[in-house]
């Protein structure tokens, strides 16, 4: 009995129960948090590999297992495939990281030289940033690294910045042997974050801290004396105490505003300078003239004095900056990238030797040799050899490629299996990675940083404070004919329109949308990227990888179902992509084939149960031309013109089945077009491939014609950037990098190359393109609850204004003001629904 | 009433200590990572043959901010 798969309109299947690629909801089974791609297999699965360590011990240690529990912290990892926790390794987080990388470019001395330090006791001490750390269990498990790698005397790791602190002996160990390690564990390192921006870094978040600390202790102290001038309004006070108290403020008053407030004061220049509006100019213009004024009244003796006022501005605003200065993530230094991804030496085979010599030194035309494990360091041609290769820096994708002599290679990525030899055609900034990488640079450079809308408010403000101060000091002035009590309401209303909470309402706003964005998987490299994502109205995405599961996949089987075992059994011990997905998406067979014999890209043939099995392309296959095998050619024809790989199946020198192979949708992606067009954004696809194909997906997704693009080289894709300005960018290889470096916000895709996640401003931890939908839809409530932090301050301020006109503002009142204007901006952060959970289907 | 002649200026020098023990463990490096510690704590340890943890391996580099 025939059947033939169930197909779409599209000819593309829908993805059914038995193909892993369906997104479950599904908690990890020793930490509780959501398991990233898992499937719906029965058994606990993991988040990562360091819960699936913590639970496996914590088994053993029950069971009293003693050796399971030796063998699982020396190793690390499972050595048994029918162990369920080794399945939650294989397909987890585990297969994400590349293959057999030899990281070798870490042993370079002039790499030891900048990033490891010789200590007193001589001991080398190495930061390496990993991927991959998900929660407690991973920490525990990096800083039992000393037990894996002889050598390592302590690990200490760090959840904030995802980096482990090794401390190693050189001479018992070599960093590319921990690196290895760490790979093997499931945290592959990324060896292209320079650590020179992390030094930077963590000097302007230490500086900013003692200012705040130091903000914080003068406005205590100056509070305390305020409490008692405060009392003594109400009741009176001595002279001699009141001068007392004043001077004790005016004293503790100075470390705030010398030392602390000095951002505010650099950044008003600078904004001055450049005449853009900065919320830093009223700020200075209050504190300045506030303190001046504060201090001759403390001298006279007369008027009011709101020290009290101002250190508490400066400290909470510095609490706000800090904040801000904190959401700054994942800074990524790409010139540091390329000089990373590509080795600096290459061996050169010259009259049959071979040397070490300097990419430099390297001419078109030379032979260059890259052994398994090493990362090819020139763009060229293959002269010598097969092997295969990992693309993942390049493409995101970690399967390997198959190349041969007279295939072109890539300088950045790994040759996996055998030895060969290359032609060199292209080096260092000339390969395509070099140039793409230059591309990148030179649009991030012409970015503008963007001015956000509290300082434009700020701008406008100005201009309103100082007019209104100097109506109310003449106006007093008028009414009462007394010089100082002008002066000093036309001082109290700076004071009090001072941007307290305006300075506040938008780094709290984010900073809880940031972290409830973080939390539901979408990682936001700083504030700035969501005033940008609400104003956009125009998607532009990627398609492999992006709207397809980037993975071959088994979309179609027409013929006899029996046949399906035996080609599952065959294909099991081949190592080639399309082997590997016909072996993960056919049922499992118990039978087993020999004689397997594989034909380097035309197909496989071997005996199972008895019979000669055939499966490849249609000469491969040579089966007599029958009036079946005819129907199944026509069918291996039809999927050909969708764009599918076509094989045919041929069982003893008879055709009975077809079967195409494709990269299919992902489940979701229907549903998020109709979202982002449902949220007012037009929705355009790029890709490098086939016209046909790219039809197929735009008809599959209901996006008209014209926002079709295929066959875009990397240049093409900046260029429809600039053409569709502004949009947003979705994407995940390293073609898809300068493009999202171009585009109003770039996203990228979990499992995306390197070079991509540090070229865009959202990086997304799942696979799950719905979440750029939720990424719009969140970032637009954000700016609704800024603006409604914004309305809530501007009412203060129209408060205090009000109060000093007609005269009632004292140091009192403006103190009791302040810090509810700020709770309030607060607490309307905090309750703002910006990034939730999506309700319903 | 006389006493905060001396309180007041005491306060001022008690607040100068705490600012300044402040910036001497923010200069060591002691604030810079404020999540790690709080998972440290729910951490195992492992069965009693392991040797027990080592304190923090102090930075060579952090010598100044």
């Amino acid at each position: 009995m025939r059947t033939t798969e169930t197909l779409d309109a599209t000819g593309l299947a829908a993805p059914s129960a038995r193909r892993p690629t369906r997104p479950v909801d599904v908690a990890c089974a020793h930490c509780g948090l959501p398991v990233p791609d898992a499937d719906d297999e029965p058994g606990p699965q993991f988040c990562c590999v360091g819960c699936s360590t913590v639970y496996a011990v914590l088994r053993a240690e029950a069971s009293g297992d003693k050796d399971a529990l030796r063998t699982r912290l020396e190793w690390g990892t499972v050595r048994s495939a029918a162990d369920p926790v080794a399945r939650g390794l294989r397909d987890g987080r585990a297969r994400r990281e590349s293959s057999e990388r030899s990281y070798a470019e870490l042993d370079d001395p002039e790499y030891l030289a900048k990033n490891v330090v010789i200590d007193a006791e001589g001991a080398s001490h190495a930061r390496v940033v990993v991927q991959g750390i998900h929660c407690a269990a991973c920490i525990w498990l990096l800083e039992k690294l000393p037990r894996c790698v002889p050598g390592v005397e302590r690990a200490r790791a760090s959840a904030s910045t995802g980096a482990v602190h090794v401390v190693f002996r050189a001479s018992e160990t070599k960093l590319s042997t921990i690196a290895r390690e760490l790979a093997r564990l499931g945290y592959p390192p990324a060896v292209h974050v320079s650590s020179d921006g992390v030094a930077a870094r963590t000097a302007t978040m230490r500086s900013l801290m003692i200012r705040m600390a130091v903000a914080g202790a003068s406005a205590g102290n100056v509070m305390l004396m305020a409490f008692a001038l405060y009392s003594g309004q109400v009741t009176s006070m001595e002279a001699s105490w009141e001068a007392f108290f004043r001077w004790g403020s005016l004293v503790a008053t100075l470390p705030a505003l010398l030392y602390s407030a000095r951002p505010f004061f650099e950044g008003a220049r600078a904004a001055l300078k450049t005449k853009t509006p900065h919320m830093d100019v009223p700020i200075s213009l209050a504190l300045l003239v506030g303190s001046a004024w504060g201090l001759r009244n403390t001298i006279t003796g007369q008027g009011e004095v709101y020290f009290d006022t101002l250190t508490t501005v400066i400290f909470l605003l510095l609490v706000g900056r800090w904040l801000q200065a904190r959401q700054h993530r994942f800074a990524g230094n790409t010139l540091a990238l390329i000089q990373a991804m590509t080795p600096r030496a290459a061996r050169r085979v010259r009259d049959g030797a071979t040397e070490d010599v300097p990419l430099s030194a390297l001419i078109r035309g030379e032979l260059v040799e890259v052994r398994a494990g090493e990362t090819i360091p020139v763009d060229g041609m293959i002269a010598e050899g097969a092997t295969c290769l990992d693309l993942s820096l390049l493409t995101g994708e970690s399967r390997p490629v198959t190349v041969e002599a007279g295939d072109s290679v890539h300088a950045g990525t790994t040759n996996v299996r055998s030895p060969i030899r290359v032609r060199v055609e292209e080096v260092g900034a000339q390969t395509r990675l070099g140039r793409l990488v230059r591309l990148v640079e030179s649009i991030a450079a012409t970015r503008a940083p963007i001015v956000t809308m509290a300082d434009r408010l700020a701008g406008r403000f100005v201009v309103w404070a100082i007019g209104l101060a100097v109506v109310t000091t003449f106006g007093w002035y008028l009414v009462t004919g007394d010089a100082g009590v002008a002066l000093d309401r036309g001082v109290a209303l700076l004071i009090i329109t001072c941007p307290c909470a305006l300075g506040m309402a938008t780094p709290l706003a984010i900073e809880v949308a940031l972290a409830r964005a973080a939390s539901m998987g979408l990682l936001l490299k700083g504030g700035p990227v969501v005033e940008r994502l609400s104003g956009l109205r125009r998607v532009l995405c990627d398609k492999t990888g992006t709207f397809t599961s980037g993975r071959l996949s088994l979309v179609a089987w027409e013929g006899s179902p029996s046949a399906q075992p035996w080609v599952q059994a065959l294909e099991r011990g081949v190592n080639h992509p399309i082997a590997v997905a016909l072996a993960r998406d056919l049922p499992a067979s118990d039978v087993e084939a020999t004689e397997v014999h594989q034909v380097l890209g035309r197909g496989v043939s071997g005996r199972v149960a008895g019979h000669e099995v055939r499966v490849g392309a249609a000469a491969h296959v040579e089966a007599a031309a029958t009036e079946q095998s005819a129907r199944y050619r026509a069918a291996a024809a039809r999927f050909a013109q969708t764009g599918l790989t076509p094989l045919l199946v041929a069982v003893d020198g008879e055709v009975v089945a077809a079967l195409a192979l494709g990269d299919p949708l992902r489940p979701e992606a229907v549903r998020t077009v109709r979202r982002l067009e449902a949220l007012g954004c037009e929705v355009h696809v790029a890709s490098g491939d086939d016209p046909r194909v790219v039809e197929h997906v735009g008809r599959a997704l209901g996006i008209p014609l014209e926002r079709l693009n295929a066959r875009c080289a990397p240049e093409e894709k900046v260029e429809l950037v600039r053409t569709l300005a502004p949009c947003a960018m979705v994407g995940d290889g390293v073609n898809d990098a300068a493009a999202l470096a171009g585009a109003e916000v770039g996203i990228a895709m979990q499992g995306g190359a390197e070079a991509s996640l540090a070229a865009s401003d959202v990086f997304m931890t799942r696979s799950d393109l719905g979440l750029v939908a939720d990424l719009i839809e969140g970032s637009r409530r954000t700016l609704r609850v800024i603006r409604r932090n914004l309305a809530f301050s501007l009412l203060f301020n129209l408060v205090g204004v009000t109060l000093v006109i007609f005269g009632v503002l004292n140091p009192l009142m403006a103190a009791v003001l302040m810090p509810l204007s700020s709770i309030t901006v607060i607490s309307s952060s905090y309750r703002g629904r910006t990034f939730a959970k999506e309700e319903g289907p | 009433m006389s006493v905060v002649w001396i309180l007041v200026p005491l306060a001022l020098l008690m607040a100068t200590a705490a600012v300044g023990a402040f910036i001497w463990a923010t200069r060591r490096g002691q604030f810079d990572d404020l999540e790690t510690p709080a998972l440290r704590v729910l951490m195992e340890d492992l069965p009693a043959t392991e040797r027990s943890e080592r304190s923090e391996p102090a930075d060579p580099r952090d010598r100044s901010s």
